[in-house]
């Protein structure tokens, strides 16, 4: 790719453009985090065994799923 | 003569059981789940990281349920705001967004509301108070993988005392409970628990009973 090339893909460079790498890159973050969560719970119920921690692990997993569902879904649409 | 046979298809039948009373291990599932979302629950069916094994909870306690009206209302309020789009949008001129951003942003919206009102629950569940027969138990979790766990025996605490202020301390009961131990370990404070008072009962309760087994009085 030259100089010339890259500059008019630059030109093409729209607003909507900038705001989905943006997103992307804010959502494989939060994906880091969802995996964060489902730990968490982990460890919360590990060190307390209540009844609900089941329950509480399944949400956390269906939080990690759902955020890469959207992920997926916002590389394919946007 | 004794009867050879009766004809029971004009007798009365009996009602079956399911139509007026609900099944026990129904009714105590739904019991033990609503116990378990409870914030002052005495003999908790739980286990602990750090129980041993001759060792009894007596008192599980959290925050008072009320304490969590503020993120919850804050929860309901990001949960509806996104029927208040159009209107924000005229003003705004969303319009001009593309539809698919827009499609998105809500399920974006949604995730982060779900996120919210998880995060905030798991800290409410999972800050809780233990006294068991042998001491007492603060467990805290800060963000997210931090967790403070402190024990202090019953033979270490000095003096325990609560107090309660506020207008919703006083129409709830609730309060915190002092607990005052020995220089080494630093004084517990169990946040806004409900019934102060019974709390405090019960750990002076324990612990005379712990100074009778300690002085060789119990029989």
């Amino acid at each position: 790719m030259n100089f010339d090339t890259l500059f008019a893909l630059l030109l093409h460079i729209t607003i909507w453009d900038i705001i989905k790498i943006f997103l992307e890159i804010s959502l494989l973050i939060y994906i880091f985090f969802s995996v964060v969560v489902i730990r968490q719970v982990d460890l919360m119920g590990h060190a307390l065994g209540v009844s609900l921690t089941p329950v509480l692990r399944f949400l956390a997993a269906i939080h990690f799923f759902a955020t890469v569902g959207i992920f997926v879904l916002a590389l394919l649409i946007l | 003569m004794p009867d050879l046979f009766i004809d029971k298809s004009n007798s009365p039948q009996p009602e079956p059981l399911e139509t007026f009373s609900p099944s026990p291990v129904k009714e105590v599932k739904r019991m033990s789940a609503l116990k378990s979302i409870s914030a002052f629950i005495l003999q908790p069916p739980i286990t602990f990281e750090t129980q041993e094994q001759d060792e009894t909870i007596i008192l599980l306690l959290r925050k008072h349920v009320i304490t969590n009206v503020p993120w919850l209302l804050a929860g309901l309020f990001l949960f509806f705001l996104p029927l208040f789009f159009p209107v924000i949008g005229h003003i705004f001129n969303i319009s001009s967004v593309p539809v698919r951003f827009q499609f998105i942003g809500m399920l974006l919206w949604y995730l982060f509301t779900f996120s919210f009102i998880f995060q905030k629950f798991l800290n409410w569940y999972y800050n809780v108070y233990i006294v068991t027969d042998h001491r007492v138990i603060d467990t805290d979790f800060f963000s997210l993988l931090y967790k403070h766990i402190s024990d202090a025996p019953l033979d270490n605490i000095q003096d325990v005392s609560y107090s309660m202020g506020g207008v919703g301390s006083a129409l709830f009961n609730y309060g915190n409970v002092y607990i005052q131990t020995a220089a080494e370990i630093p004084d517990f404070e169990f946040d806004a628990v409900p019934v102060p008072d019974r709390v405090v009962k019960t750990i002076t309760k324990l612990m005379e009973d712990h100074g009778l087994h300690l002085l060789g009085k119990k029989p």
